[in-house]
């Protein structure tokens, strides 16, 4: 799919997406085979009632919404795709208060399966908080994503 | 620790007050239980919760065992993998279970399990890494 698809898809999706409704996710840009997603921070999804950062939790929800992001762009037409392992390595906490950038890059598919690799990083630093792998099931049964397009 | 002083950690954590889980035991391992909210979607099509939520609930039970285990004391996540077993539908409520694989001075290892209908068919399951008082 195109770049034009991913947020033409992104656009259908973000507002019937309860969770990303609730994270505020918005999808920056897509650069070559990578998409970026801006995790805002918010109180409700902070660690801590003072001075909190983004939990990972928020962040695990982005990333994995990034990867699958990541995946349709690499397959040729709207299909189907489910999250078979995700695995998250936290680095280091998020800044207090500031924002994330979550980026993901599907490098690789092999039948039905597609691998993808993501970090979440600082906005202003680039500094890395998370880094993340994940496979996904490409042609998963359910409604194709087509008829949402 | 009991359920009263998990339940406490819940309170001062946004983040797990948005989740809205419960606590149902904490005895031989930590349980819980986190209702459907429109919020948790992922899949519109499918009308499936999201995986990072279910991960994230995941995490929660298994942060919950972490700090039962290291006596109250602060434990931070360096590690989570999630395997998806089945989809987790919506409208329906997510059961979690975490328990101790080993509790050491300075890590813990904790396995926790995600179910709807029954234990025996899981939803979805995580390794989870973590290290005390970060």
């Amino acid at each position: 799919m195109t770049s034009d698809h991913i947020k033409q898809l992104y656009g259908l999706f973000s507002s019937r997406v309860g969770a990303h409704l609730d994270l505020g996710l918005k999808l920056v840009d897509i650069e070559g085979d990578t998409v970026r997603l801006l995790l805002p921070f918010q109180q409700k999804h902070a660690n801590a009632l003072e001075n909190g950062a983004i939990h990972t939790s928020a962040l695990a929800t982005a990333i994995d919404s990034a990867c699958g992001f990541a995946v349709m762009l690499r397959l040729k037409e709207p299909t189907a795709i489910a999250t078979v392992n995700l695995r998250i390595d936290h680095i280091r906490q998020p800044e207090s208060g500031q924002n994330v950038t979550v980026e993901a890059q599907c490098y690789q598919q092999s039948g039905d399966f597609a691998y993808v690799r993501a970090r979440a990083i600082s906005t202003k630093t680039l500094f890395t908080y998370s880094s993340a792998i994940s496979i996904f099931k490409v042609g998963t049964p359910g409604p194709a994503l087509n008829s949402a397009l | 620790m009991n359920t009263t002083s998990l339940a406490l950690f819940i309170e001062q954590s946004p983040y797990a007050l948005n989740y809205g889980t419960e606590i149902l035991s904490a005895e031989e391992y930590v349980e819980c239980v986190t209702q459907w909210r429109e919020i948790f979607t992922g899949n519109p099509l499918l009308r499936a919760w999201h995986g990072g939520i279910v991960s994230g609930v995941l995490e929660l039970t298994g942060t919950l065992a972490a700090i039962r285990a290291a006596n109250n004391q602060n434990c931070g996540l360096i590690s989570i993998n999630t395997s998806y077993l089945r989809p987790t539908s919506g409208d329906k409520a997510m059961f979690s279970r975490a328990n101790i694989v080993r509790s050491g001075k300075q890590i813990q290892t904790i396995n926790a399990v995600a179910w709807q209908n029954s234990l025996e068919e899981p939803t979805a399951i995580a390794s989870l890494t973590f290290v005390n008082a970060r």
